[in-house]
């Protein structure tokens, strides 16, 4: 809980001061503002990844094992992008290899949201495979309305759909199972890299402040979901 | 000259395999000649991507370089994975990634080492060990997440979650960031070279301390 307090107040401090500075015109962040913000960013991630990884380590429990390992490889991914952006003076151009990492944080989630969906409600949502058949779809039709070729393409294709995926799922935990909590942090970290590949595909050289403290707030409300999930026995 | 290199590790080291009896040993000799093979192959690619592609050599250093190397080093592994996966449940299967790794950075530190041939004796061996305990290490955790994702994947511990290929895939994205991270890192000058070779050094005690206490 310390974890989301520390999370909570940067977001809302971080937030504060790019709204004030916006209203008057600078710039959304000073040089030594992006430095605290990336630290901070950084740090919390880290601390989220270690803290399921002790968690799983104590419990022997699979999915917070998966938990960590998401929150890592996103983690590892934006250490990578910010490293990047010193080194370079820019942020990386999009698609990098950085999504690799980004994209992981799906790979690993899929199968756990997934399971806990199957766990908790002998009745699946009905509007849930649908949903995603349609949102493959969609992606698909989309890339091709727009005349996407090659890795543009291939990219956002497979990284929308895996996105997609969770953010449904994370819906479904909400509302129909008591994995609320995890579903509310999974979704809202898909909903923030959903609105980044949007952006990014039409200005691939891009950082979003505004949108950096959801993946840490989110990554810290996951923690606090799975490991409050398996104190409660609810995920054994 | 990588080829050359290639093929002086690569046929003394068959000869080898030819005359050792012991199964494990032969195994893991297999998986360390497919690691110097694919550092050559790995060059010719990378060359390619240079000259061809008309990427900067730091583009390809911190964004092309580990795709395309973490999939060569990992190809055993996928063969065995879809023609032999009874070969994954066991345990070796980890060391013989590793052992992968180690012989790809063979392969590439030779390399690197005939490139620096104005340096004084001294300056070369210190450059030599430098490599050994950070990027060989480096090289050798890589394949080494591979080989024990599908190792772990082999038995039934992950079959309530399904879905095995991504993990599969995970474990492929893993090798390829840290291998890229390790790379970005290095170019932060004098901070960054320590920050490799410590990276080195506890990745190597680390794997050390898993595969000692498991035994």
């Amino acid at each position: 809980m310390l974890l989301f307090a520390v999370a909570a107040t940067a977001t809302v401090l971080t937030e504060s001061v790019m709204l004030y500075n916006y209203l008057g015109g600078q710039a959304l962040l000073s040089e030594f503002g992006f430095d605290v913000h990336y630290f901070v960013m950084n740090s919390l991630l880290i601390a989220s990844t270690a803290l399921l990884g002790v968690a799983a380590y104590q419990s022997k429990n699979l999915l917070l094992f998966l938990g960590s390992g998401a929150v890592g490889s996103w983690t590892l991914a934006h250490i990578y992008w910010t490293l990047y952006v010193y080194l370079a003076g820019q942020p990386i151009s999009y698609p990098s290899v950085a999504e690799l990492g980004f994209q992981g944080f799906y790979v690993l989630m899929i199968p756990a949201v997934v399971f806990l969906q199957r766990r908790a409600s002998a009745d699946q949502p009905v509007w849930l495979v649908g949903a995603v058949v349609l949102l493959v779809g969609g992606v698909v039709g989309t890339n091709l309305m727009y005349g996407s070729t090659g890795i543009l393409f291939g990219y956002s294709t497979v990284s929308a759909t895996l996105v997609g995926t969770v953010l449904l799922f994370g819906l479904s935990l909400v509302v129909y199972t008591p994995y609320r909590l995890i579903g509310v942090a999974v979704s809202l970290f898909a909903a923030a890299d959903g609105l980044y590949i949007v952006l990014a595909i039409s200005s691939p050289v891009l950082s979003v402040p505004y949108v950096d403290p959801v993946w840490y707030l989110s990554a810290t409300i996951l923690t606090v979901g799975l490991i409050g999930c398996q104190r409660e026995g609810l995920l054994e | 000259m990588m080829l050359a290199l290639s093929v002086a590790i690569t046929v003394p080291l068959l000869l080898l395999v030819l005359l050792v009896d012991n199964a494990q040993t032969r195994f893991l000799l297999l998986f360390f000649i497919w690691g110097s093979t694919a550092g050559f192959l790995a060059s010719v690619i990378n060359g390619e991507l240079l000259s061809m592609a008309g990427i900067t050599l730091q583009a390809l250093q911190i964004q092309y370089a580990p795709v395309v190397e973490e999939l060569l080093k990992a190809v055993p592994l996928v063969v065995l994975w879809v023609v032999a996966p009874r070969y994954l449940s066991r345990r070796e299967i980890v060391f013989a990634a590793v052992f992968a790794g180690f012989g790809f950075s063979l392969v590439e530190n030779f390399s690197y080492l005939i490139g620096q041939q104005q340096l004084s004796s001294f300056a070369l061996t210190q450059y030599v060990i430098t490599r050994s305990v950070s990027t060989t290490v480096m090289h050798g955790t890589t394949t080494g997440i591979i080989g024990a994702t599908l190792y772990h994947l082999s038995g039934d511990t992950m079959d309530a979650f399904g879905f095995k290929p991504l993990f599969v895939l995970y474990g492929y994205c893993l090798a390829v960031l840290l291998h890229a991270l390790f790379n970005i890192v290095v170019l932060f000058a004098v901070l960054g070279q320590t920050v490799a070779i410590l990276s080195g050094l506890v990745s190597y005690i680390v794997l050390w301390i898993l595969f000692r206490t498991r035994q």
